[in-house]
């Protein structure tokens, strides 16, 4: 069977003389093999169980090993630039590793980190003193920590080290704090723990605080490095392009505001004068691995040390919850969540560059890429400065047309217009006053002379459809003292006619002997109600609350009509005259309005009408009957004729009265109005006639003088 | 004189005085005229405010909260705040007030569609459907009950048709209706048009009666001032 190689990167199995996967194309085999100095020296104990492939293994063990000696002072430096690759010594099993320690422990800075666990402070010292064979990048920031009195800092200089890689070194501040105080040492010292297990598996850069002596003696042959601080813009624009802009950028650049008063500046953004004290610099920069106080020590140790972080841990531990729950502080976010932050160079920049990705530097968000900047915004937005960006809809042609129909008739609804007073010919006004004193002079003469002839009787050849035939029935059938309902609904206009027409109806109900109830929806119609019967009934000398009763102004319209149809004694408890009106004998069985035995209305207006017959009428309902002006009779008669029959009967205007007191055989008020009424009909169908045949013949005329005319003109 | 007599003495003449100035239109609009018209309007508005506050407020609102029963007094006192919609402009109460006018248009509103359905529509739809039920109780021939059936069905639908004014649009000629529901419509014309004469009539007729009215008063006023006159030479 043929050896196969397992693929690193997918895990998928290759033949034997494969370079590079058959399914990702990533390298099989490494490219340099490791020496025995890049392994990580640790315990046996320590190391992770072996799962690569046995056949992997072997085949690292052929890698050719690079001469460390080799006069090429970067070669080391190239590896690490090949961390994109999978490199050899990620391929790597520790245990192999372990088989090729070397002897020279001396040279093993990796094994000075492992023995810092166990030792004491003093040895700390001693391992301190030799900071210089420490990689710049493991050292703090001296830069941005506080300078001790005790101690000098540290001999390694960026200048000895590649350019990238003190920049990383700076940034990061991996060096331990040079004042040596415990609570900073104990920092260190899990800081320590954490680099020495994390980089035994994953980091194939020796993480001892102590350079490689290839590394050392390359960075030593390299040239003297210029001051950041005098380093052409070129340059940096050209190591932006390499690396991101958090990394482009170095701390020993602190943005230049010679010009800006640090005073002016608030607190909050001192951090962006970079002169602000290294205190708080150090509290404002963004350390992965700084850790603030014994509780957030407590959670980063947690975090490492278990499976899970202690924030979730400390779920179910009340001990660990306290801690934690005092640790977090609005505003003031863990060690280990600021951890996972990238580190940010302060930008000194407000605004995102077109083409450079965005990282935010400042807030909780702080690390974060591609966050939109606020700052931009604000700084963009100034005031007067707003853009007008012009909203042009998407329309058809359809919905144009009807926007612009809307905008000409919201045009027209704005424009007052001046209506012109109608320019009356002298001839309509000869017309007019000619007509109103043929009115005067025939009305009046008939109402003067008049009184003596007698009129006419009415042709009572079709009397049986008649509707005030019906009422007259229907009121000759109501015994004495039964309660009847009668509305009176009109306008004051209205009161001579209205008075013509149901003055001989109320006589008659006055002479069956029923007891009138009156009422009315309109706030003036209590009064003509008392006015109707001190005028037209005086003869029978009807007393209010004896023979009659007016309930008054029942308010609401239709509404209030329904509410009275179902209960009349709560809905109007006292009189007009402020009595109880249902006190009365009469009145006293009278619970709804069904307990009347007629519901007689006088109304004006057919609206008010029909508001009665729709709102009263019912299965139950007693027989409805109506004195109507003779300008509502076209719209009751539809209530009337038809079948069913909503109105009982209904008397309209001067005929109607005139009819149901020939046929009461009672004249009264029609009966005197009769005589001009005629002659006033008379006269206006005489006025159309004439008007309409002087018209046809002044239309005739001008038409033969327009024909010669027009014929001439042709 | 009497204290009645001299009463009725004054209101007839005011009565009369009115009257003229109102006739007086017929010279145009003149100060005599508004001068009567605003007194008419005034003295509604007065009375009808006297009437509102006499007649409904006061009894219907006041009263019971001082005489009334247990729930008349809590009923009168909600309807307290709700009546502050009267000053629903001036008042902080505005918000309760346009709750109340808010009820009243919907219950209003409900009770005009309700009756307006079962008062008049379907009634009428009745009436017209059975209007070609013959019966020998109208004594009227079966031709006649069939011709004043037949109008009112063709009145009915022709006026309804007349109202229909839905077009269909096609492309290079004017939205007309069809020629059918055109026709049919001014069938309905015709109906319309016969019906306002009849109302135009009506109310000619009702102002014929108001003038004979007036005219009566004043020759009534004028006589009893002669006699009068008479009785003092």
């Amino acid at each position: 069977m043929m050896a196969e190689i397992i693929c690193q990167m997918c895990g998928q199995a290759n033949p034997e003389d494969q370079d590079t996967c058959q399914n990702c194309d990533a390298r099989l085999s490494p490219l340099v093999a490791s020496t025995p100095e890049d392994q990580i020296p640790e315990e046996p104990q320590d190391s992770p169980p072996d799962l690569t492939p046995v056949e992997d293994q072997t085949a690292a063990e052929d890698l050719p090993t690079p001469d460390l000696e080799d006069d090429d002072p970067s070669s080391w430096l190239d590896e690490l630039r090949d961390d994109d690759e999978p490199d050899d010594d990620d391929l790597l099993p520790s245990s192999f590793a372990d088989a090729e320690e070397p002897a020279d422990a001396d040279t093993d800075w990796l094994d000075r980190i492992k023995k810092l666990d166990g030792e004491s402070a003093d040895q700390e010292e001693e391992i301190e003193k030799t900071g210089d064979a420490f990689p710049s990048w493991m050292t703090a920031d001296t830069e941005t920590q506080p300078a001790s009195e005790d101690h000098e800092p540290p001999d390694d200089s960026p200048e000895e080290l590649p350019e990238w890689l003190q920049l990383e070194t700076d940034e990061l501040g991996l060096e331990p704090e040079e004042d040596q105080s415990g609570e900073e040492d104990a920092d260190y010292q899990q800081l320590r723990e954490l680099l020495g297990e994390d980089s035994e598996q994953e980091d194939p850069q020796p993480e001892s605080r102590e350079i490689p002596d290839a590394v050392q003696s390359g960075a030593d042959r390299e040239p003297p490095r210029e001051e950041p601080k005098q380093e052409p813009d070129s340059e940096k624009e050209e190591r932006a392009s390499i690396f991101p802009s958090w990394a482009a950028e170095e701390k020993t650049h602190p943005p230049d505001i010679g010009e800006i008063d640090t005073e002016d500046i608030p607190a909050d953004l001192q951090f962006l004068t970079g002169e602000e004290p290294a205190k708080e610099k150090t509290a404002e920069s963004v350390d992965p691995f700084d850790i603030g106080g014994d509780d957030e020590e407590d959670l980063f140790d947690d975090l490492f040390e278990e499976d899970l972080p202690s924030w979730l841990t400390s779920a179910v531990d009340e001990d660990q919850d306290q801690d934690a729950s005092a640790a977090i502080s609005p505003g003031d976010l863990p060690g280990w969540v600021q951890a996972m932050r990238p580190v940010v160079e302060e930008t000194g920049r407000s605004g995102l560059a077109e083409d450079e990705e965005y990282i935010e530097n400042y807030g909780p968000l702080a690390g974060i890429a591609s966050i939109i900047p606020a700052e931009a915004d604000i700084e963009s937005s100034k005031p007067g400065d707003a853009t007008q960006s012009s909203l042009t809809l998407s329309v058809s042609k359809t919905q144009r047309e009807y926007a612009e129909l809307l905008e000409k008739v919201i045009g027209q609804e704005s424009k007052s217009e001046t209506v012109p007073e109608p320019v009356s010919a002298p001839t309509q006004r000869v017309l007019r006053w000619l007509i109103t004193l043929l009115l005067i002079v025939t009305l009046g003469g008939a109402i003067i002379f008049g009184r003596g002839i007698e009129n006419q009787p009415l042709n009572n050849s079709n009397q049986e459809r008649s509707g005030h035939v019906a009422l007259y029935e229907l009121i000759s059938d109501l015994e004495e003292e039964e309660p009847i309902l009668i509305a009176f609904d009109y306008q004051p206009a209205l009161l001579g006619e209205l008075s013509y027409s149901a003055s001989s109806v109320i006589d008659h109900l006055i002479s069956q002997g029923v007891y009138i109830s009156m009422i009315s929806t309109q706030p003036t119609g209590p009064a003509l109600a008392e006015y109707f019967i001190q005028t037209t009934q005086v003869k029978h000398e009807y007393a209010p609350g004896l023979n009659y009763i007016n309930l008054g102004y029942l308010p609401g319209g239709a509404a209030g009509l329904l509410s009275f149809t179902i209960e009349p004694t709560k809905i109007i408890p006292l009189a007009f005259n402020g009595s109880n009106a249902w006190d009365s004998p009469p009145l006293a069985e009278v619970n709804a309005i069904n307990d009347f035995s007629l519901i007689l209305i006088i109304t004006d207006d057919p609206t008010t009408a029909k508001i009665w017959v729709e709102q009263v009428q019912t299965s139950s309902t007693p027989d409805m009957g109506m004195i109507v002006s003779a300008q509502a009779e076209p719209l009751i008669q539809a209530y009337y004729h038809t079948s069913p029959r909503q109105i009982s009967g209904y008397v309209a205007g001067v005929l109607g009265g005139y009819a149901y007191e020939q046929l009461s055989e009672n004249p009264n008020l029609a009966n005197t109005a009769w005589l001009p009424y005629n002659l006033g009909i008379i006269l206006a169908a005489a006025v159309i006639f004439v008007g309409g045949l002087a018209n046809g013949i002044l239309t005739l005329v001008k038409g033969q003088n327009k024909g010669p005319r027009g014929e001439g003109s042709s | 004189m009497t204290a009645v007599n001299l009463t009725e003495f004054i209101g007839l003449s005011l009565g009369f005085l009115l009257t003229i100035l109102i006739f007086s239109y017929l010279l145009g609009d003149n100060p005599f005229f508004q001068l009567a018209t605003h007194i008419y309007i005034g003295v509604s508005a007065a009375y009808v405010a006297l009437v509102t506050i006499n007649n409904v407020l006061i009894p219907r609102l006041i009263t019971p909260i001082f005489t009334g029963s247990e729930n008349e007094k809590i009923i009168s006192l909600l309807l307290i705040i709700p009546s502050l919609f009267l000053f629903t402009k001036a008042t902080p109460f505005r918000k309760a007030g346009n709750w109340v006018v808010a009820i009243l248009i919907g219950i209003g509103a409900a009770a005009a569609v309700g009756g307006a359905i079962t008062g008049t529509l379907f009634p009428q739809i009745l009436g017209g459907i059975n209007s070609f039920q013959f019966s020998d109780s109208t004594n009227q021939p079966f031709y006649i009950q069939l011709i004043n059936g037949s109008v009112l069905l063709l009145g009915t639908i022709s006026t309804l048709i007349y109202f229909h004014f839905g077009t269909r649009s096609k492309p290079g000629q004017p939205n007309r209706r069809k020629k059918a529901i055109d026709t049919i419509g001014q069938i309905g014309e015709i109906f319309i048009a016969i019906t306002f004469g009849a109302l135009f009539a009506g109310a000619y007729l009702a102002a014929l009666a108001a003038m004979i009215d007036r005219l009566t008063v004043l020759w009534t006023y004028l006589n009893n001032i002669g006699i009068q006159l008479l009785s003092n030479l």
